[in-house]
């Protein structure tokens, strides 16, 4: 019987039945693409440039980087051409150009040759070679052949003389490690492979050793060592060459005065010039002794007439650079000096050529520039004389991206550009008298280490601001706080007719997406810092700390760059580990917010610096700290003068103690007034073997009064985690920020409840095992109890497969590489990722928890811990989970992919408690999904659509004020930053919903009535008569 | 069909692998042929690579789509293309050690290399027909990212589960109550 209240339920039945299913996936909308992200596209701080203009007057900026990449940039606007990104192990060693090849060398004792299209990008040949029990390290070399297509390469310990097609070696000499071979020097018929050699009892010193090799046959013509006390890439030593004159090497004996110019090749005598008449004219023997000699060309082969050179040395006080060329006069080699640069601050020089216009197609113009590294850039481009042929200038703080360390010449048609390179990573193209660059790359950010997210003042409306200007006391109570906001309303309301019903230019400034390039659109130094946010909290401050030297602050709803800051000690950018976000702004109470950073000197030294996070100001000095530090945390308490929160310092050693920042006394007080004592870990860095947990104690009254930088707390180790024997440690993981939790519990089909384990102080490990796999433990940090522990016998993991793992609430998800070790002629088990949940709960029955009011590590019980495995669609580089105010909404589990990809997946797809056969009437009532063995790469919920993201490393996220929106950041290499909504808009309106319809309808119907009221009347009072 | 099954024969040979010096890794080739999902395989060039292993080897790939994955190792591997926008089959590549007439293994390392399409989430058969090598490997589709914005329809409207909340009640007092006794006595 289907009575009225089952027809009823029917219907709410088929309304819940519609609901689930308007929960299924739904990607983004092509309109939301670019307007809720932002993407940049980054290459990493190049290591070198080679600008070459080609006989058709294109010309190619490539570029390899310390991120190993190799890219090109579009010459007029600095936008990425293209680019290859290589795997991480593989280092980049050289590049060259040639025509419209490329050609790079890479890896160490696996090394590769491979031929590059400059135009295009694609690969036109490689070679690899395996890996060579005898290479000696740092060596590897590549060099095209004139007139040929060949390659000539240090490969392993051979040299190999390579042809595209097939590609293969023409004849390959071995090199029975004599020496680490870093340079080629190709001639007509000869090449010479120049290289370290291999200190030996009977020849300790160490020197360069040169081999000459007959380019037909690959057979030794001869080989002698040469320079004494040299090695190759010191500043006392130079190897140039040219197509006309061949190649020398220029150097200077150890506490020497005199400079050897050495012809490749001639073995009696063994110099061509013996004290140059040059340097006696240029330098008091004093001077000779500090100087230095410096390449001026990124890849000699490629343009070199005549070969140059730079030398640089100190007379009183005051630096000058000389750019020096070899000349052939009565057919005696001489050296001749181009011109030389005099400044007060350190001048960088650079070189490069172009076939101009002007004079034809076989003739080409070589320049030098010069380039003033301190203060305001001004640069001078000098051709054969003294007079500069072009010259600029520009105002520019050092304090944002450091001082210039590098200079390239190029020509956009007859006019040059110089390219500049600073150490924090800022690339600029700079033109004659032009007083703002070209355009400017700011590749600090590929060099990210860490990120925190400031949350900006929600705006305050310009009524409220006038007040706090002329009459504060309006905004003291919150009735005419009220009122006040009312009037603004009234006004807008009344201007919004005239800006045509806000239908035309209702676009944000700051809506502007990220484009892969900065151009002149955006201002070198930003003019206008982002200091207010907006009322769903979706634009915040994203601070990243680089291992350039540079904090930066970006907007997080468009990435324009709200300020940058270049920290630097003696010179030497200060390498940034962590960016903590130390105090945050009071609205009422006018204190700003502030940033602390925390790095490392050149030397190894901790270094803290603090910054007012909203406008980038370092508030007083860098401070470098008399300790080596090997972790840096928040302690939960903070400073009572400056409200300011404290960081704890962990120092090295075999017994650590525990600095702290800001050190004070004030600081040290408050941190000995924790109701508990702070616990902290080390040992958790991969290679280690144990854990050992410790305890801060506090010492006397006295000695907190002194406080000073170089005090910090002894500790004593209160527990030690040995990891079982024959294994190392991979990785580790903790909770990241603090965690927020909605339900305390699983709500299962019966209605009873299986409680969440959550322990803040979990740290997840996981080891190497020299029998093969991988262990995972998870370990209490304040007591070091072992909570749970696994073993995965066929998992492996290096440096090209790595580990992954992320904590959240009470789940450890993990992915692994899966070797089959399969046996020959079994049938092979299946290799690829696997991604493994474990989630822990208080008990394995349910509505069993632990009663203790009070939380302690010490008296916890072991979890019940789920587990279940997951093949993984792709090799992922990192992983991430969603965050949001409540944690209402599910979490989605985020996974940067390889491939260039930042995909989400939902929560419910990870629980461990998927029934793996026909779920039973419970775990339907429960909602649980059947179990598949592999997570799916749905398109649709890939956050990145049509972005190549390379190279993600950090994946983070962050609440707004909307519970349903989530912000996720990915960073890297490349930047990626979007918001989701795991379970849907449920909180917004959708975005084609018509204020407009809702207003016309509702005035049709208020009219209907209206029209229809008397109507309905006067046919009642009729049929009322009837 | 001749071409096909000379194909097979040829891939039923097991084909020998390029040996490498004497450290016995091998030199995997192939490449990405043109399909109606991808029509110009240059653009691969330098937006995908391909991945061997998870990345224990990667390969860039040429312009006319062809590639060669090189110091692989004797056994199976997984052969993956890692590309943005496009997805490819994975697959199976095992490289063993050819056997001479005797049945012993060659000490050349003259190997032969097998390869099979294989599913992420299932294990690796061996009965799986074995590809043609060297592999010849087109996109299996096109990543479509986004789902269409729907626009206003009265069709929508209605078919809202909310609007039916509202709807169904009012319809169900309006029945005439014997007319609602009828259809309740013909469920029954």
């Amino acid at each position: 019987m289907l009575g009225g209240h089952s027809l009823t339920r029917a219907a709410l039945a088929a309304v819940l039945a519609a609901s689930s299913f308007s929960t299924a996936v739904q990607g983004l909308f092509p309109d939301e693409a670019g307007r809720i992200d932002w993407y940049r596209a980054q290459i990493g701080v190049p290591k070198s440039i080679v600008a070459h203009t080609q006989e058709d007057r294109t010309t190619n900026i490539l570029a390899i980087t310390d991120r190993n990449v190799l890219a090109s940039l579009k010459p007029d606007s600095g936008e990425i051409a293209w680019r290859q990104i290589f795997d991480p192990t593989e280092r980049i060693n050289a590049l060259k150009v040639r025509g419209s090849l490329a050609l790079t060398h890479s890896g160490g004792s696996e090394a590769h040759v491979r031929v590059w299209d400059a135009q295009s990008g694609a690969l036109a040949w490689g070679f690899s070679q395996p890996p060579s029990p005898s290479y000696k390290a740092n060596s590897g070399a590549a060099e095209f052949l004139r007139k040929s297509q060949d390659v000539l390469a240090v490969v392993g310990d051979s040299l190999v003389r390579l042809s595209p097609n097939p590609s293969k070696p023409v004849w390959e000499l071995a090199l029975n490690g004599t020496a680490s071979y870093k340079r080629l020097v190709v001639q007509e018929s000869v090449a010479f492979v120049i290289g370290d050699a291999v200190r030996t009892k009977r020849q300790p010193k160490p020197r360069l050793h040169v081999i000459e090799v007959s380019l037909k046959t690959g057979l030794v013509k001869q080989q002698y060592d040469v320079g004494t006390e040299q090695a190759l890439g010191r500043s006392s030593n130079v190897v140039v060459e040219s197509n006309e004159y061949g190649g020398y090497i220029v150097w200077r004996d150890d506490k020497n005065i005199v400079w050897n110019v050495h012809r490749l090749g001639m073995q009696e005598p063994m110099w061509d010039i013996y004290h140059a008449k040059l340097v006696q004219s240029e330098l008091m023997p004093v001077d000779m002794l500090t100087s230095t000699l410096g390449e001026l060309d990124a890849d000699p082969g490629l343009i070199a007439d005549k070969p140059r050179f730079t030398l640089t040395y100190t007379k009183d006080t005051k630096v000058k650079t000389i750019v020096i060329e070899m000349t052939h006069a009565k057919d005696k080699l001489e050296l001749r000096k181009v011109v030389g640069f005099r400044s007060d601050s350190a001048i960088v020089a650079g070189s490069g050529g172009a076939t101009l216009p002007s004079s034809g197609a076989s003739q080409t113009e070589r320049a030098v520039v010069a380039v003033r590294t301190s203060g305001d850039i001004s640069w001078r481009t000098y051709a054969n004389s003294k007079t500069p042929t072009h010259s600029g200038e520009f105002a520019y703080d050092t304090a944002t991206y450091g001082p210039v360390t590098a200079a390239t010449l190029y020509y956009a048609g007859s006019e040059p550009r110089v390219l500049i390179q600073t150490s924090g990573g800022l690339v600029a193209a700079l033109a004659p008298g032009s007083n703002a660059p070209v355009w400017f790359r700011d590749e600090s950010l590929a060099h990210a280490t860490d990120m925190t997210f400031l949350e900006l003042p929600a705006p305050a409306s310009s009524a409220e601001h006038a007040a706090k200007a002329t009459d504060p006391s309006i905004l003291a109570s919150p009735m005419s706080r009220y009122v006040l906001r009312w009037v603004e309303t009234a006004k807008s309301l009344a201007a919004w007719p005239a800006s045509g019903f806000g239908l035309f230019g209702g676009a944000s400034s700051d809506a502007e997406p990220g484009s892969s390039s900065q151009s002149t659109l955006e201002a070198l130094v930003p003019t206008t810092p982002l200091t207010e946010g907006d009322h769903f909290g979706f634009r915040k401050l994203s601070i990243f700390g680089t291992s350039t030297g540079v904090v930066a602050a970006l907007s997080s709803q468009s990435g324009a760059r709200s300020w940058t800051h270049y920290l630097a000690d003696n010179g030497t950018a200060v390498a940034i580990d962590r960016v903590f976000i130390s105090r945050r702004s009071q609205p009422l109470a006018n204190t700003a917010s502030l940033l602390t950073v925390v790095g490392r000197t050149g030397h190894g030294n901790a270094v803290v610096a603090t910054l007012d996070a909203l406008t980038g100001e370092l508030l007083g000095d860098i401070h470098v700290l008399p300790f080596k530090k090997v972790k840096a945390f928040e302690l939960p308490t903070t400073e009572s003068a400056t409200e300011q929160q404290l960081l704890g310092l962990a120092t090295t050693g075999s017994e650590p103690r525990l600095a702290i920042w800001p050190a004070t006394a004030d600081a040290a007080k408050a941190f000995c007034a924790l109701p508990e004592p702070v616990f902290f870990d080390l040992g958790a860095s991969s290679g280690s073997s144990q854990l050992r947990g410790y305890r801060a104690e506090c010492p006397a009254e006295a000695e907190l009064d002194a406080w000073k930088e170089s005090s910090a707390f002894s500790t004593s180790r209160s527990w030690t985690f040995d990891l079982p024997k024959g294994e190392v440690l991979l990785a580790a993981s903790e909770y990241r920020g603090a965690q927020t939790t909605a339900l305390l519990g699983r709500v299962l089909g019966d209605r009873s409840v299986l409680y969440k384990y959550i322990n803040p102080h979990l740290v997840t490990l996981a080891s190497r095992r020299d029998a093969g796999g991988i262990g995972i433990y998870f370990v209490d940090r304040v007591s070091g109890r072992l909570l749970y522990s696994a073993v995965h016998e066929t998992a492996s993991a290096s440096d090209k497969q790595p580990f992954l793992a992320t904590q959240s609430e009470n789940r450890v998800i993990y992915q692994f590489w899966q070797e089959s070790g399969s046996v020959e002629g079994a049938q092979p088990r299946s290799k690829g990722y696997v991604t493994v949940v474990a989630e822990m709960f208080e008990s394995d029955k349910p509505d069993t928890r632990d009663e203790s009011k009070a939380f302690s590590s010490f008296d916890l019980s072991l979890p019940h811990v789920i587990t279940t495995a997951f093949m993984a669609p792709e090799p992922a580089t990192a992983l991430g989970v969603t965050r949001t105010g409540s944690q209402i909404t599910t979490r989605d589990v985020l996974f940067g992919l390889s491939s260039g990809k930042l995909l989400s997946l939902p929560d419910q797809m990870f629980d461990p408690r998927r029934p793996k056969k026909a779920p039973t009437k419970d775990e339907q009532a429960e909602g649980l999904m059947p179990y598949m063995p592999s997570l799916p790469l749905d398109p649709k919920r890939v956050l990145s659509h049509g972005n190549v993201v390379f190279g993600i490393a950090h994946i983070k996220s962050a609440p707004t004020h909307l519970e349903s929106t989530s912000l996720v950041a990915s960073y890297g290499l490349d930047l990626f930053f979007t918001h989701t909504s795991p379970s849907g808009t449920f909180d917004q309106l959708s975005p084609s919903f018509s204020k407009v319809n809702l207003v016309v309808t509702t005035l049709a119907l208020v009219i209907g009535c209206l029209l229809g009221g008397p109507m309905v009347r006067r046919k009642l009072t009729n049929q009322a008569w009837a | 069909m001749l071409g096909q099954g000379l194909l097979i024969l040829q891939s039923l040979l097991l084909l020998v692998a390029v040996v490498l010096a004497t450290d016995k890794t091998y030199r995997v080739r192939g490449s990405i042929v043109a399909s109606d999902i991808l029509s110009d395989v240059s653009q691969l060039a330098t937006r995908a690579q391909v991945v061997l292993n998870g990345g224990e080897c990667r390969a860039f790939i040429q312009k006319d789509g062809t590639f060669a994955v090189d110091n692989v190792k004797l056994g199976d591997s997984l052969l993956e293309i890692a590309s943005s926008d496009y997805a490819f089959p994975k697959i199976h590549v095992r490289i063993s050690l050819k056997e001479a007439a005797d049945g012993k293994e060659e000490d050349g390392g003259r190997a032969s290399i097998a390869a099979r399409y294989v599913q992420v989430g299932s294990e690796w058969s061996v009965n799986a027909p074995v590809l043609a090598y060297p592999l010849r490997i087109s996109a299996s589709d096109k990543y479509d990212f986004f789902t269409e914005r729907q626009g206003f329809s009265i069709i929508t409207m209605f078919s809202n589960p909310y609007m039916m909340m509202f709807i169904l009640p009012k319809l169900q007092a309006n029945l005439d109550p014997e007319a609602l006794k009828e259809l309740q006595g013909k469920k029954e």
